[in-house]
């Protein structure tokens, strides 16, 4: 079934298409993302919709596991702590992320060098379990990425909760790091991850100059309070709802809903509710 | 204990037990052998139902049933690979298992091979149209669950049409959709999608595993006795069906997305 050009010319368009059915001839266009050639014929090889920017034919999957870019913002989990300096973390991807000991910043000083001894406390900065934000630095050969973590907005992740969404709901923002004026700190991780958690005030943060290897490294939560502890799992619901509508995270959505939830009255476990989260999904639409 | 096949790891029954008397056996069929056969067309399959994503911890789900064959499909992956050398190609795991209330008799669970050889030909049907060489380093899980069987050949059928359309809804690279078909020689006529009473009749079934989209075929799983004509009559039957139930697995996934 040979597409006719004026339905792939539509740009934007969205129409959708599975494994195997042939999208256009290879001579006329350029095969990308979830496509490939044969017999000079370009043919879809994942079920979604298929986009075409001038002659390049892609087709988006709605279901995938993260395809990973450099310079995207991912939340992961440490799975293992391996020689030599490394450690292997899960990002939702198709293989394990790398973060290096040397993409790390470490206690006392940024520049510091890398001492035998960090090596053989690397635990003590990262464990098995442990949950971190990161930047996508390079990828190796194989096609696995590499994180770092030199910048003191990424680090170790505590006083929160993790949700985890499709990455293809978390879209491409100014800021992934966003506050709700709720007292709750987000991170939207490219990767589908989303960490909730109670907001640190500016001030509070571990300062350039006196970097805090206890505070940055700490296993330890701060205390929370009832009403941020609400807010924090709020937020994790009206994620949760959302992705399972499958709508797009927004700063503003995000902040539209959870407005429309305190309207409402609502306990924060209401929203699991289904008539509960269709009313809420109602609201947003209607806005 | 004289109990044979004692289970320490499961909750056993008791000691002896009795099967229960139905009135009526709803399933009986007037049917023997020599009749044409009931219910349907020698060359029709039974209705099939196909829905994809059910099962949301799973990257990728299905479920199928046709008539009393009823099957679910998850995939998780694709994830590294743990502890195994570095390989260029991705893996696939297929994994098969039997509801203890599946068949006539229960099955015990780990008890026999069968599951492992419905497995072995799953597989072989899937893998050929898993583009494994984008996915180094990485293994794809398919587990499958047969909740009722009617028929080892409908298991193997029905098995590798679910796992295909889960394996497209987890958003993982194929070259085409894979449906399978079954077919028995029973006189000399064939009979497409046997039942599991229908296939014990049959001196030989074959089952036909094909991608319709790209005209080629993935695998094919014959046992028992055919001739090779028969065989060759029972390919062409399973293909031209392939075509329509290619159709039911592409509506299938447009409807989840």
């Amino acid at each position: 079934m040979d597409l006719d050009n004026e339905e792939l010319l539509e740009e934007g368009g969205s129409r959708l298409t599975f494994p195997g059915e042939t999208l256009t001839s290879s001579q006329a266009y350029m095969r990308g993302h979830g496509t490939y050639v044969d017999n000079e014929e370009v043919i879809a090889s994942v079920a979604g919709t298929i986009e075409r920017v001038n002659k390049l034919v892609t087709v988006r999957a709605i279901r995938t596991r993260y395809n990973p870019e450099v310079g995207d913002l991912v939340v992961g989990r440490i799975t293992e702590v391996v020689q030599p300096r490394r450690w292997k973390v899960d990002a939702n991807s198709r293989q394990d992320a790398v973060l290096m000991l040397s993409s790390v910043n470490l206690p006392g000083g940024v520049q510091r060098r890398k001492l035998e001894s960090d090596e053989l406390q690397m635990r003590n900065f990262f464990e098995e379990g442990d949950l971190l934000v990161a930047e996508v630095q390079a990828f190796f050969s194989d096609g696995a990425m590499s994180l770092h973590t030199r910048s003191l907005k990424y680090g170790k992740l505590r006083n929160g909760q993790l949700v985890a969404v499709p990455p293809i709901l978390v879209r491409r923002l100014k800021s992934h790091f966003l506050t709700l004026p709720c007292g709750v700190d987000l991170i939207l991780g490219l990767n589908g991850y989303i960490w909730v958690s109670k907001h640190v005030k500016e001030s509070e943060q571990e300062g350039e100059e006196g970097f805090d290897a206890e505070a940055v490294y700490s296993n330890q939560n701060d205390d929370i309070d009832e009403s941020t502890r609400t807010a924090i799992s709020r937020v994790t619901n009206i994620i949760r709802v959302l992705s399972s509508h499958f709508i797009p995270m927004s700063d503003m959505l995000l902040l539209e809903a959870y407005e429309w939830t305190v309207d409402q009255e609502g306990n924060a476990k209401d929203l699991l509710q289904e008539d509960f989260g269709e009313a809420l999904i109602a609201s947003i639409n209607t806005r | 204990m004289a109990q044979t096949g004692f289970d320490r790891r499961r909750i056993n029954g008791p000691d002896e037990s009795f099967p229960p008397i139905f009135e009526v056996d709803e399933h009986q069929n007037s049917w023997t052998i020599g009749q044409p056969r009931s219910g349907r067309k020698p060359t029709d399959i039974r209705p099939i139902f196909l829905q994809a994503g059910l099962i949301n911890r799973a990257n990728g789900s299905a479920y199928i049933e046709t008539q009393r064959t009823k099957i679910a499909c998850a995939v998780y992956g694709p994830r590294q690979s743990k502890n195994v050398a570095f390989n260029e190609k991705g893996r696939v795991n297929v994994e098969v298992k039997f509801a203890p209330f599946s068949c006539q008799r229960r099955r015990a669970p780990m008890r026999d091979a069968e599951d492992r050889s419905i497995a072995t030909a799953i597989q072989q049907a899937i893998t050929s149209s898993v583009r494994l060489e984008l996915l180094p380093k990485s293994t794809i899980d398919i587990c499958i669950n047969i909740i009722e069987s009617d028929g080892i050949e409908g298991c193997v059928a029905s098995g590798s049409v679910a796992a295909s359309t889960a394996l497209a809804g987890a958003g993982i690279e194929v070259i085409g959709l894979v449906v399978a078909c079954s077919a028995c020689v029973i006189g000399n006529e064939v009979w497409l999608d046997p039942s599991e009473e229908e296939a014990r009749a049959s001196s030989g079934v074959l089952v036909l595993s094909c991608m319709p989209a790209l005209e080629s075929v993935t695998s094919v799983w014959q046992s028992g006795q055919m001739k090779a004509d028969d065989v060759f009559s029972c390919m062409e039957a399973c293909q031209t069906r392939c075509v329509d139930v290619h159709s039911v697995v592409a509506q299938a996934l447009l409807e989840s997305i």
